[in-house]
């Protein structure tokens, strides 16, 4: 596990999106996958990462 | 911990979760993490949509085991009609772990104190119990609470979990007779946590830094490098399968050597890493640090210059530039050094996260004060 930190060594700005192959997995959108759990009654599963 | 999202086993949870992936550094993520909290990377959680209310949290890697556990737990918390009081104290504790993490340690111990003698989520409640106190810097409950409870627990993954939050918190505090008690009782169950396949890379990695730490904070730097270099022999022993791992390992590796030990022992290893990836100037980045700390200087600035010609993006591109910059000056090329922070701040500037941007920028310019002062940077 990493500690966030603004000093994080190796912190970058862009990243390339990896996607789960089994797993329809929504990128970066909250909102969106709000609506969806909502319409379709389903809990929200989320990963918070870094690619650092 | 990415690779284990495309595990097979997790197929049949497909068509049970909306699935959201978050990247900490993108801006547009910022409302969520303002809300639900996230302190560590990565951070997991299962929400309710219909109140938006977290049913399960957990902070840190998981193993295969763990995570279906982690899913069940939280599905349970959405859908199960009437819940255990213990289960409900629980769920109250993971919803309050990232924003009140004091409160989500008296909502565990309460979960705790409730549960009949049984209960399956029993170990699960002292592991997070001891990952609230550390949360909340109560180092001295934290460390002895997770002695105390680690000791009989089942050697899983939840055993290995609550050994490294309880070393995480000897880490933060200076040595005084608590924690030496502490660690006498944690260290033998540290050395089994690292005996245990189920024990995961990223729990093997906190284990051996922590002790390291520990071994550094006591003067002990014999212990530490024994530490640093059973843990450098397993990072190699390990044959990557993505450039995730590959560079995982590499971060391990650095992360060792800035506690306690030889730059050069891992430059092949991060050497053959840019080479593997021949478009990640992260790669470039980490041997350029660790070329620079074994004072190899010209090939630090080559690496710069590789990752610089790997379009590394504005915070890349001025992290690269701000390193160049740090092994110009230490080679008394001031006139050059200085040039290549103000190409790092112009690049800073167009880093699109206000926070790193900011940092970025203070970083730079301060560095840009020193270099005029006449200061090593």
């Amino acid at each position: 596990m990493k500690k966030v930190s603004i000093f994080a060594v190796f912190a970058l700005c862009a990243a390339p999106v990896v996607t789960a192959a089994s797993l329809p997995f929504i990128q970066d959108n909250y909102p969106t996958a709000l609506s969806q759990a909502k319409q379709r009654k389903l809990p929200i599963f989320v990963e918070v990462w870094a690619p650092w | 911990m990415r690779d284990l999202l495309d595990h097979a086993d997790l197929a049949r949870y497909a068509g049970q979760f909306v699935w959201l992936d978050l990247n900490y550094d993108t801006p547009e993520n910022r409302a969520f993490l303002e809300k639900f909290g996230a302190e560590a990377t990565p951070t997991f959680f299962v929400v309710d949509p219909q109140d938006e209310q977290v049913t399960a949290m957990q902070p840190g890697a998981m193993s295969l085991t763990e995570l279906t556990q982690f899913l069940d737990r939280g599905a349970s918390g959405v859908f199960a009609k009437k819940q255990t009081p213990a289960d409900a104290e629980l769920k109250r504790g993971d919803a309050l772990l990232a924003h009140q993490p004091a409160d989500a340690a008296k909502a565990y111990k309460e979960a705790i104190h409730m549960a009949p003698a049984t209960w399956p989520q029993r170990e699960l409640a002292e592991a997070s119990l001891v990952q609230a106190l550390q949360d909340s810097s109560q180092w001295q409950p934290c460390a002895e609470t997770a002695a105390t409870e680690a000791a009989p627990m089942k050697r899983d993954e939840i055993f290995a979990r609550t050994v490294v939050a309880g070393l995480w918190c000897l880490t933060s505090t200076d040595p005084a007779p608590w924690s030496d008690a502490a660690l006498r009782k944690l260290e033998p169950l540290a050395e089994e946590a690292l005996s245990l396949s189920a024990t995961v890379r990223d729990h093997r990695d906190a284990i051996y830094r922590t002790l390291m730490y520990i071994s550094v904070n006591h003067n002990d730097k014999t212990e530490a490098g024994k530490f640093g270099d059973r843990w450098l022999a397993e990072l190699d022993a390990i044959k990557p399968n993505s450039d995730d791992e590959r560079s995982a390992l590499d971060i391990a590796r650095v992360e060792n050597v800035q506690i306690f030990g030889d730059p050069t022992r891992i430059l092949p290893a991060l050497r053959a890493s840019e080479r593997a990836m021949p478009d990640n100037y992260n790669a470039s980045l980490r041997l350029a640090q660790m070329e620079s700390a074994a004072k190899h200087y010209d090939e630090a600035i080559a690496a710069c210059d590789r990752g610089l010609a790997r379009a590394p993006g504005a915070n890349g591109r001025a992290w690269l530039l701000r390193t160049k910059a740090q092994v110009l000056t230490i080679k008394g090329q001031t006139a050059e050094a200085r040039r290549a922070l103000e190409e790092a701040l112009q690049a800073a500037q167009a880093i699109p996260n206000k926070g790193s941007r900011d940092m970025s920028i203070k970083r730079i310019q301060m560095a840009l004060g020193q270099s005029a002062g006449g200061n090593k940077m």
